[in-house]
């Protein structure tokens, strides 16, 4: 048993009731007074270090006490979703599939108070892929915008691809955070559902056509009508009543690669033999990413009539020309030429080429844009609609190299270009077109170098050829003519001329095109005319080893 | 044996200094001027050849006693160099007094009067520098010959006299004394302190004298003073040190003030240091110093600090051939709530541009053409090489950019209309950034050389296609053209212009495919003057000309080479067709594809040399030969064959009197 310590509970006055302080004292005298008694009721005497457990007692009870005025505080103020002094907005265009979308948040103060340790996100759904954001997103994912005064307003912006399914609705998601003196942090989580009304990719049929036979190939063009290059792709033929061994690549799928920016791709539907029934039908579908982004149905005759048998196309004696004898034309009977591979430079998709009724032969090298390399089908056109043998021919290709390349850097590491690079918006950037030809084993004579220019690119007016030449641009073309290049003496020769690109803000975070194509047109020593072509090029100079990886737009 | 050692060396100075007129030297033709202060008393032997580069060197008085040899030296390797001699005018350091007798300070110290110190109220010296007592550059206080009397007659009589030296430098040529003195002064010695006012007017008026009388005893030195501006008339040079010491506005005005009251030949500078820590590589300060100097006109000199004014730091900037100013500096963009204006000023130079941003913040520049970064080898990030027409230039950060090479600056050489054309120097160093080479004044792929043929003044067009020479004027002649191999030949021709004769006109040599390899020289007017085969006249390779004087006498020799299936042969003539020297294989005697020619001083020895390109089907590469055949330099452009071989040139495109060589026909892709 512990020996009690004996203490006097008697004190002397310790002045508090001096006369001056003694009505101030009043209530401080009450509570001291009531802490004493409590001191000697309660611990005096039955703990050794009395004084020391009354202390701690009276510690842990005030941090009791603190906290429970603070959950009484959050209790009643509650986490409120939103601290009612910002407001978050989303804007976004009208949002098209398999397309490029800018999307834009704004974090806005509506009260008078000024807001601090302010971040924002955006959660983006699976839709979407996120290709740039401006400014950067920190580590965390979100944005750091700090304060924001009464009546400010803080901007992000993101560029996303979107490859949904066309008519369907995407959530975009936000979170709102921002520091609280007392909660320490709050959160505003919201969603916007936005719907997808269009599509950047496209399907449609080259030509009206009306009517096929067995074999014949459906040519289908897959159009990118976005300033950005697609994701892969996959055509499905979905569905074809009529046709039983009708195809579309392996299994009925069609893979296809990424399409440049605002180019066309042509695919064959091949209907194929056994035709059933008088009518046949066919559902094409376009998917991105797992997702329709288009479709495209085909109502058709099933034809019997063959227009006419066409042999394979024959050089003509004097080897100028390149001619087809054909049988048993009937009215409307036409060739049909085009590109396997076109480009937004050709004068038009396909040329065609009448075949008088009966027997004869045409030459079809004097058709304006009939180039090697090109197919051949055979048709009946009805004034409105085409009807589709089963023929289709090649025209073989005497291959003349032809290639257009846009540098920053020579091969070697010579800066040719000038200006920004990566190209920045609103700032003019130099490069120089270079385009080579041969080597081959004859000469061209009336040799034309034509090249569409892109928007927002125009020719400085400098060019370069080691052979005479003669240099005109316009604001969208740029023309080169040589008199005579005799390929077979002079191997391959290389011309160039100096382009200026000012990207538009909306080209940020994406390549800018630059040549939307380009072809040369000559007449061989034989007379034999010759065309190539060169697709579309754009900023991303894949050719340039020192410019590769800045090609991108910047802000 | 060390007298008569001096007196040699004396001898040899004074013909050397009666020779050659003061003026401003640079190390290199159209750099920036550049004076490296360099007062350790060690002067290291490793240093030498580094220190021979600057433009003025300063050394400290005793080493025309201490080394002589290293003073002589330094001017065998830099013959443009100046050197000054650096003498106190104001102090003397006590240690000086324990040197031997023959070292200049040591026979300063004892010809020092006693009255010349400046001593306080209290008779203690007074100190401006520790250890180096201050003396008395006023009139006052001093009996019979007085220090600002006495200094500038011992500059003459144990400095100059010595031949070593093409100058002074004189330290601490304040404009008065009250703000370097570190306690009270009594000039006067009448025991009693001197009001500052008094004591400045006395220093600066007994300065003038100093400095007048020196000039006056030593006409033909520079004299180059380090303190105040105010003595400007009196010197052929201020030294800024600690540039800026206060602030750059002002004190950059004052630089240019200086200088326009400068003796000529003006060697005003401007030192910019790293406040005495090694730091070699802060590359942003010594450009800002730099730029700063070439903006206002100024020498420049860039080291550690006053403690350790013993470096010899090179900076790719040193080595740029602007060239001459062309205009004064001009604010560019000035920021605002300053006094004096902190701005971005930009100065044109014959061959390029300085650029110097004073403010605390980045600005971007957008220049009045295209030019091109140095390529340099230290600093690669700021000078990467890259063409620009727009620069973001630092906050207090300079720049240095070259003009770019335009196809009017291609004169004196031949060269293939729009082909595109690399430079290099003599060390195989590409110089700059290749070009296309297009004259809109000349069919594309015709074979061009610029020159004044017909000595108008301007310079005229010598176009070759298809067989036909056309020379376009550029006065007010109408253009010529003629067919030198007359009407039947059409293929291509080879040009070389150059005076082959006596009169004041420049002639047309020409070659040709095919055959005859015939050599021929015409007038600018189409008259036949001279021809000859070079080859046997069956060899159908045809013939390639250039002109040039490769033995330095002034007149012009022809050198031809071989086309393709003869061997890469190359002979010498006189310009009549006579030959001159002999004939070499510039490649391997197998090497058939024909070879390129030309000829330029590419090497600055005062002869023109002869360059060689690889033929058809080869890898590429430059031969340089002398007139003899004797290989001075093989330059390897690649590994990969080039199909139609590469055309050579040579022609001087920066202006820094050195040829550079031109090579056309590699392939841009």
């Amino acid at each position: 048993m512990r020996k009690q310590k004996t203490v006097s509970n008697v004190r002397r006055s310790s002045g508090l009731m001096a006369p001056a302080s003694q009505v101030a004292a009043a209530p401080a005298r009450a509570v001291t007074s009531h802490i004493r008694r409590i001191y000697r009721d309660k611990y005096a005497g039955r703990h050794r270090f009395a004084r020391w457990v009354f202390a701690f007692d009276a510690f842990i009870l005030v941090v009791l006490g603190t906290l429970l005025v603070f959950d009484l505080v959050v209790f009643f103020r509650g986490i409120q979703t939103a601290d009612p002094g910002l407001e978050v907005t989303l804007a976004t265009p009208e949002l098209s599939s398999a397309d490029v979308v800018p999307l834009e948040v704004k974090v806005r103060v509506t009260d008078a108070r000024q807001h601090t340790g302010i971040k924002v996100a955006l959660h983006l759904p699976q839709e979407m892929s996120l290709i740039q954001a401006w400014p950067a997103l920190d580590r965390d994912g979100m944005w750091t915008i700090g304060s924001l005064s009464p009546g400010e307003t803080a901007t992000r912006r993101v560029l996303v691809h979107l490859d949904a399914t066309i008519n369907t609705r995407v959530d975009i998601g936000f979170v709102l955070q921002q520091y609280d003196p007392i909660i320490f942090e709050q959160a505003l989580i919201g969603t916007d559902s936005r719907p997808v009304t269009s599509s950047a990719l496209r399907l449609m049929s080259l030509m009206p056509v009306a009517g096929v036979s067995e074999g014949a190939q459906i040519p289908i063009v897959i159009e990118n009508r976005s300033a950005a290059t697609s994701s892969p792709m996959n055509m499905i033929l979905a569905e074809s009543i009529g046709a039983p061994h009708a195809t579309l690549g392996s299994d009925g799928i069609y893979s296809l690669p990424a399409l440049p920016a605002n180019s066309q791709k042509i695919v064959f539907l091949n209907v194929g033999t056994g035709l059933e029934g008088e009518h046949l039908a066919f559902r094409l579908e376009l998917q991105s990413r797992g997702r329709k982004v288009d479709q495209l149905d085909l109502d058709l005759m099933h034809e019997t009539q063959v227009p006419a048998v066409v042999e394979a196309p024959q050089t003509s004696d004097s080897g100028a020309g390149t001619i087809v004898r054909y049988s048993g034309a009937q009215p409307g009977a036409r060739l049909i030429l085009l590109q396997k591979e076109i480009t937004a430079f050709r004068r038009s998709a396909f040329e065609i080429v009448d075949l008088p009724e009966g027997s004869g032969a045409v030459d079809i090298s004097k058709v304006q844009g009939v180039t090697e390399g090109q197919l051949m089908l055979v048709s009946i056109y009805d004034g409105d609609y085409y009807h589709l043998s089963g023929q289709m021919l090649e025209l073989t290709s005497a291959g003349l190299p032809f290639e257009v390349q846009a540098r920053y850097y020579t091969a070697s590491g010579d800066q040719l270009g000038l200006g920004p690079l990566p190209p920045v918006s609103g700032e003019p950037t130099r490069y120089w077109i270079l385009w080579t030809l041969g080597p081959a084993d004859r000469s061209l004579h009336d040799l034309t170098y034509d090249a569409q220019l892109a928007d927002n690119v125009k020719a400085t007016g400098k060019y370069a050829s080691t052979i005479p030449i003669s240099f005109s641009s316009t604001d969208a073309a740029v023309k080169m003519t040589v008199e005579e290049a005799d390929l077979a003496g002079l191997g391959k020769i290389t011309f160039g001329y100096e382009v200026e690109l000012v990207p538009q803000k909306n080209q940020e975070g994406l390549y800018a095109n630059i040549l939307l194509g380009s072809s040369i047109d000559a007449t061989d020593e034989f007379g034999k005319h010759v065309q190539a072509f060169s697709p579309s090029i754009d900023t991303d100079l894949s050719n340039d080893e020192k410019a590769r990886g800045k090609g991108t737009v910047q802000e | 044996m060390r007298r008569i050692l001096i007196a040699v060396i004396v001898a040899t100075c004074l013909v050397g200094q009666m020779a050659f007129p003061v003026q401003a030297a640079q190390a290199l033709p159209g750099s920036p001027p550049i004076i490296n202060l360099y007062l350790d008393w060690q002067m290291k032997e490793e240093d030498l050849p580094a220190l021979a580069r600057w433009d003025v060197v300063v050394l400290d008085a005793n080493q025309q006693a201490r080394y002589p040899d290293k003073i002589l030296k330094l001017r065998q390797l830099n013959p443009k160099i100046k050197i000054l001699a650096y003498l106190p005018t104001e102090e003397y350091a006590v240690a000086h007094f324990s040197e031997p007798a023959n070292y200049p300070f040591a026979r300063l110290g004892t010809a020092i009067k006693d009255d010349w110190w400046v001593n306080g109220p209290t008779g203690a010296k007074v100190y401006f520098w520790p250890g180096q007592p201050m003396l008395n550059v006023t009139d006052q206080g001093q009996s019979g010959e007085k220090w600002n009397e006495f200094f500038p007659r011992f500059i003459r009589d144990e400095i100059m006299s010595s031949g070593m030296w093409d100058g002074v430098f004189l330290d601490n040529v304040f404009d008065g004394i009250s703000h370097f003195a570190k306690s009270s002064y009594d000039l006067d010695r009448n025991g009693k302190a001197d009001d500052k006012a008094t004591a400045d007017k006395a220093w600066n008026d007994g300065m003038q004298k100093m400095l007048r009388l020196i000039k006056q005893y030593n006409p033909n030195a520079i004299l180059l003073g380090n303190g105040g501006a105010g003595y400007a008339d009196k010197l052929n040079g201020v030294m800024f040190e600690h540039f800026p010491s206060w602030s750059w506005g002002p004190n950059f005005q004052e630089v240019r003030d200086t200088l326009a009251k400068n003796m000529t030949p003006a060697y005003t500078a401007i030192n910019v240091n790293t406040d005495n820590r090694p730091e070699q590589t802060n590359y942003r300060l010594m450009r800002f110093g730099l730029s700063s100097a070439l903006a206002a006109g100024s020498s420049y000199s860039f080291d550690q600090g006053d403690y350790s004014h013993n470096v010899v730091w090179w900076y790719d900037e040193y080595e740029v051939p602007l060239g001459q100013p062309k205009s004064g500096p001009r604010i560019l963009a000035a920021a605002t709530g300053q006094g004096s204006v902190p701005a971005v000023w930009m100065r044109s130079y014959d061959n390029g541009l300085v650029l110097v941003n004073s403010t605390t913040k980045a600005q971007k520049v957008s220049l009045p053409g295209i030019f091109e970064k140095v390529h340099g080898t230290q600093d690669k990030k700021t000078n990467d090489g890259s063409v620009v027409d727009s620069v973001m230039l630092g906050a207090q950060d300079g720049l240095l950019l070259i003009k770019r090479v335009a196809i009017n600056d291609i004169i004196g050489t031949s060269f293939v209309n729009g082909a595109f054309i690399r430079t290099y120097d003599m060390s195989g160093k590409q110089t700059q950034n290749g070009f296309f080479a297009q004259r809109g004044d000349a069919p594309s792929g015709a074979t061009v050389f610029v020159a004044d043929v017909d000595q108008d003044g301007f310079d005229d067009v010598v176009s070759a296609a298809k067989g036909a020479v056309t020379v376009s004027f550029g006065g007010t002649r109408k253009p010529v053209t003629f067919r030198p191999y007359g009407s039947a030949y059409t293929g291509t021709l080879y040009l070389s212009v150059g005076n082959a004769n006596r009169d004041a006109a420049l002639e047309i040599v020409v070659g040709r495919e095919g055959k005859p390899p015939e050599t021929r020289v015409f007038t600018w007017s189409g008259k036949e003057l001279a021809r000859w085969s070079a080859y046997m006249p069956l060899f159908s390779g045809g013939v390639r000309v250039a002109m040039g004087d490769l033995d330095g006498d002034g007149m012009r020799e022809i050198v031809t080479a071989a086309g393709p299936g003869g061997g890469p042969h190359v002979r010498i003539w006189k310009t009549d067709g006579k030959v001159w020297g002999g004939s070499f294989f510039a490649f391997d005697p197998n090497e058939a594809g024909g070879i390129s020619i030309a000829v330029g001083d590419v090497d600055k020895d005062g002869k023109d040399e002869i360059i060689v390109g690889s033929g058809r089907g080869a890898k590429p590469r430059v031969r340089v030969f002398d007139a003899r055949g004797n290989l001075k330099r093989e330059i390897v452009l690649g590994e990969q064959p080039v199909t139609n071989g590469i055309d050579v040139g040579a022609a001087d495109l920066n202006g820094d009197g050195i040829d550079e060589i031109l090579v056309g026909g590699m392939p841009a892709i």
